[in-house]
């Protein structure tokens, strides 16, 4: 793997303030916009901001990982949430994963194939892990007026060494919050042989939703007035349609609990894969119209 | 109208019977843990139990189902424990997940009144719920550990 191939050798990390927690991304552009892009600010152009990844710490201590690439059984979400919550030496059981909305313009590019996620993202998400918790000691550090060479992060505290003492990383965030991001030549990263999570073997962080029904994919999403397409086709071959019969449209909507209705959305609505949310038979002895050959 | 149960509960249905079960389901019920996969009935995907026994949602009218008793992968157990998903969680079965909702409801149906099956019987009663992400050896292993770890 050569380093020179990624998609992310001018990346910088960023540090945000949204939601009152501790927000590190990284990014590929040159842009320090975290704050629009979290808010979903308009962006001029030429301001492109593309993070990649975000963790978050929130004030209660809750460790969110954002990941950006899409789940195929691979595990990635998995993956990414296990590299940062190593290098943030987080307690895995505080760690939860938040997928990313499909958003080209504030994630970059999440096309997930060719076996790239880890490959391209194994370093900087680390990385990122490592700035949240290398911020979080010297919050600590200053906290308690030591060097910040004398505390360390172990499983979602600062301790300090000489004295003993702890500080949990909820407790420290509104202070790590203020602080500027170290730069990226001063990362620390773990050694392989101090590795918690990265190269064990962890359940999938949607286990228990995937063995319930919980687990949502594209097709079970809903939303408000959402229609579902349905593709009627000719009972002949070569058949056309020769007229919609109303009524029928309305007469279907009419036993529909919740539903927005039916609707005729047209005579020839494009390629199935663009129209059709959900291809199906509809429900046989429902007349949607007449078919002419 | 249409009366049934699903998950416990009565339901009635009003529209069209012929509507397969598995869009009723999902669109009307919004129990959407009952997956979509071929329609045909040739994947498995949309498994759930009719009185017990398991069928294919996309090919089973709602006439078929009057009067009868529906569960679907929600209703299986109330806190998701039931012992083919404790089972399945042990052995980390799922990749993408999207076929488990019907594997987990077809191997519930197999062991359903304390059967021990032997792998033969295992692979007979799985053979119709297809795994894209190839999970098919844990899925066996889930099963013998969920009917009691006996190996036939």
């Amino acid at each position: 793997m050569s380093s020179t191939s990624s998609p992310i050798d001018r990346r910088e990390f960023l540090k945000g303030l949204a939601a009152s927690g501790l927000v590190i991304a990284i990014s590929t552009g040159g842009c320090r916009r975290l704050e629009d892009a979290l808010r979903g600010a308009p962006r001029s152009a030429g301001e492109i901001f593309t993070p990649a990844a975000y963790v978050r710490v929130d004030e209660s201590g809750g460790v969110t990982v954002i990941c950006h690439r899409s789940e195929m059984g691979q595990g990635i979400r998995t993956s990414i949430a296990m590299l940062v919550a190593d290098e943030l030496e987080a307690d895995w059981s505080r760690v939860k994963v938040e997928q990313a909305p499909g958003d080209e313009e504030t994630y970059g590019s999440q096309n997930t194939d060719g076996s790239r996620s880890i490959r391209d993202f194994y370093r900087p998400v680390r990385e990122a892990g490592a700035l949240a918790r290398m911020m979080l000691e010297t919050a600590a550090a200053a906290r308690w007026k030591v060097p910040v060479g004398e505390v360390e992060a172990r499983q979602h505290e600062v301790v300090h060494g000489p004295t003993g003492r702890r500080l949990a990383y909820g407790a420290l965030v509104s202070a790590a919050r203020s602080l500027a991001v170290p730069a990226r030549e001063a990362i620390r990263l773990k050694e392989p042989s101090q590795f918690r999570y990265i190269g064990k073997e962890i359940p999938i962080v949607d286990l228990f939703d995937m063995t319930t029904g919980r687990a949502q994919y594209g097709m079970d999403l809903r939303r408000e007035g959402m229609l579902v397409a349905v593709i009627a086709r000719p009972p002949v071959y070569g058949g056309t349609l020769a007229s919609v019969d109303s009524a029928a449209f309305r007469l279907h909507a009419a036993g529909r609990r919740g539903g927005a209705g039916a609707k005729y959305l047209g005579r020839d609505p494009g390629p199935p894969a663009a129209q059709a949310r959900v291809e199906r038979r509809p429900p046989r002895g429902l007349r949607l119209g007449e078919v002419s050959r | 109208m249409i009366r049934l149960t699903v998950n416990g509960r009565n339901q009635r249905f009003e529209g069209d019977a012929a509507m397969p079960l598995l869009w009723y389901l999902r669109d009307e019920l919004g129990l959407t843990g009952t997956k979509y996969g071929c329609g045909v009935a040739a994947c498995g995907a949309c498994t759930v139990h009719l009185d017990g026994q398991a069928i294919r949602a996309c090919v089973t009218p709602v006439s078929a189902v009057a009067g009868k008793r529906v569960t679907t992968i929600e209703g299986l157990s109330r806190e998701g424990d039931h012992p083919v998903q404790r089972a399945w969680r042990e052995h980390n079965v799922p990749q993408c997940g999207y076929c488990q909702s019907g594997q987990i409801m077809q191997a519930a149906a197999l062991l359903a009144g304390g059967a021990r099956p032997g792998d033969g019987e295992i692979d007979t009663a799985m053979a119709g719920n297809i795994c894209r992400c190839g999970t098919y050896t844990r899925i066996r292993a889930a099963i013998r550990s969920a009917a009691g770890g006996r190996r036939a």
